[in-house]
């Protein structure tokens, strides 16, 4: 199966202030966009990064073909344990799941 | 955060439109500027909080109305033609506003912006401060505490009946801290951290431009071209009027389209369609993204709510600490082919001197070896398991002074520079690349705030100084 960042056109994530990161998968097409939507469940993304399922954010945004993912960060950004004061390095985490 | 605007003449431009110019570059001030700011000892353990959504930059903005008949690819650099740049001020600056030291970074850049001015003259400079809490008179606060957080509410000293709450807000959807400077005449407003779109969005509102465009323009406008299909390409224009707004980069070959602008409201925001500001919150669900050409985009139907009760978020930040680091890089291959069984055993030995040498133990400090190569940026979460060529060994090490820090730094020393990974084998020495290996590198500062205020009237913390130069 290949990796999630191979078949779309960019996985990226930032900080969405310093309590919160955000990581947005552009698709690139609709058929794309559908393989993402179905093929990669909330339950997983929330496994990956180690956060309770219920406070994950999920927005399907099908006019940009953008699937989005919004969750606590592993550390509060700025304090001794944060290894990305701007939460660039988590994506690669999410690019490099496999995807029917 | 530094806010620079050129209010022009308003009264005959109101309804309008507001055309401005926005930009994503940054200035990297030379060391003689860093200089001239003056940026001495502060408080370290003061602790300011401030209105922004996001985490601490210094800003420049420059904010002016443009002619709509201006040529685009002009840059905005004609004479009489101000333009919006956008540019953070460089690393010691940002770590001025780190220190969320708002009052105190505000004036040094105030001092620093009028030095740079003074050549030219004629400036008018407000600096826009926020008050702590404890600054204000007695007689306008109603204190309160809320939650854990020792936070006081500020309320003015008048009584204020529902009816009057109400006017007052309708009078809030149209005003706001930057607008009020703005108001004084300023040619350059200089404030401490604020979201990123109250400064793009207060022109547009003080004129009377339709609410949800201005803040949904500032929004799209924040990072400037990085809405467009070059994002660095620097600078667009946003042309906001009574409806909407419209979006143009400026440089050639950038273009927007629907996907581009409307993409932008993903960024740094954990709801794309919501934007939670001082006053209410911006809607976008129902905007309509439509190409006007291949180059700009009109936007129409975003939605401005203002909130029943007027708040504008704190962060404060104290310091945690200080630390020191150390590096080693090892490319020896049965090292770095075990070198998570050595990092754990180089972290139980040195925990293990520093208690007999200092007395120490895990509650009075911190080390933590993260391995460059291996997890450094994931940590627990990385999932990747593929042997590197070389690995570089960090040991951070936090305590509550630098001299307790550098001295369990130096303990941690010799062990990067020669742990062996068994007994049975020469003495063996890894690659430190500084000398002395332990770097000090001061206080750390984490969040101990996180709070919303609520204000009355919205300048109720904040008290504007104006400076002609």
């Amino acid at each position: 199966m290949p990796e999630l960042g191979s078949i779309v056109e960019k996985v990226r994530s930032k900080n969405a202030g310093p309590f919160w990161l955000t990581v947005d998968i552009f698709c690139g097409s609709p058929e794309v966009y559908a393989r993402v939507v179905n093929g990669l469940s909330s339950e997983r993304v929330a496994r990956l990064f180690r956060v309770e399922e219920a406070t994950l954010k999920r927005f399907d945004i099908a006019v940009l073909h953008v699937v989005k993912f919004s969750l606590p960060r592993p550390a509060i950004q700025g304090t001794a344990h944060d290894r990305d004061m701007h939460g660039a390095g988590w994506a690669p985490l999410l690019a490099e799941v496999e995807i029917n | 955060m530094v806010a620079a605007a050129r209010a022009e003449s308003r009264a005959d431009v109101v309804n309008r439109g507001t055309a401005l110019r926005a930009c994503s570059g940054q200035i990297q001030p030379t060391a003689r500027a860093i200089r001239g700011i003056g940026l001495g000892p502060w408080p370290a353990d003061a602790a300011g909080a401030l209105i922004r959504a996001r985490p601490p930059d210094c800003r420049l903005h420059r904010v002016g109305r443009v002619g709509k008949a201006q040529p685009r690819h002009d840059n905005g650099h004609r004479r009489g033609v101000p333009s919006i740049g956008r540019a953070q001020l460089g690393q010691r600056l940002t770590r001025v506003a780190r220190l969320e030291l708002d009052i105190v970074a505000v004036r040094q850049l105030a001092r620093f912006t009028v030095e740079l001015n003074f050549a030219k003259g004629g400036h008018r400079t407000v600096q826009l401060l926020f008050l702590a809490p404890q600054t204000l008179g007695a007689s306008r606060l109603d204190a309160r505490r809320l939650g854990c957080g020792l936070l006081l509410i500020l309320r003015s000293h008048f009584g204020f009946t529902a009816q009057q709450r109400r006017e007052h807000q309708r009078e809030r959807a149209e005003r706001q801290q930057i607008a009020e400077a703005l108001e004084t005449g300023a040619d350059i407003v200089i404030a401490g951290r604020t979201t990123d779109t109250a400064i793009i969005a207060a022109l547009p509102l003080m004129r009377g431009d339709h609410a949800g465009a201005a803040w949904h323009a500032a929004k799209i406008g924040e990072c400037g071209a990085l809405c467009a299909t070059n994002p660095q390409s620097g600078v667009i224009q946003i042309d906001i009027d009574g409806e909407g707004f419209t979006v143009t980069p400026l440089a050639d070959g950038a273009h927007c389209t629907p996907h581009t602008v409307s993409a932008h409201m993903l960024y740094e925001n954990s709801d794309p369609f919501i934007l939670y500001e001082p006053g209410g919150h911006l809607d976008v669900t129902a905007a309509r993204y439509a190409a006007i050409d291949d180059t700009s985009v009109r936007v129409t139907g975003s939605v401005w709510v203002p909130s029943e009760r007027y708040t504008v978020k704190l962060e404060g930040a104290r310091v945690a600490g200080y630390q020191t680091l150390l590096l080693a890089t090892v490319r020896d291959r049965r090292y770095v082919e075990n070198i998570r069984a050595w990092v754990d055993d180089i972290a139980s030995r040195h925990a293990q001197r520093v208690a007999n040498r200092m007395g120490l133990g895990p509650e009075d400090y911190a080390c933590e070896l993260r391995i460059i190569g291996v997890e450094a940026t994931l940590g627990p979460l990385e999932t990747r398991r593929e042997a590197p060529a070389e690995a570089g060994v960090m040991g951070i090490i936090t305590a509550p002074t630098q001299e307790r820090a550098n001295e369990i730094g130096k303990i941690l020393n010799p062990f990067l520079l020669h742990h062996p990974l068994t007994r049975e084998e020469e003495q063996p020495t890894f690659a430190f690349p500084f000398s002395p290996a332990e770097i000090d590198r001061g206080a750390i500062y984490e969040f101990c705030l996180n709070h919303v205020m609520e204000l009355d009237d919205p300048m109720d913390a904040f008290s504007l100084e104006v400076r002609d130069a």
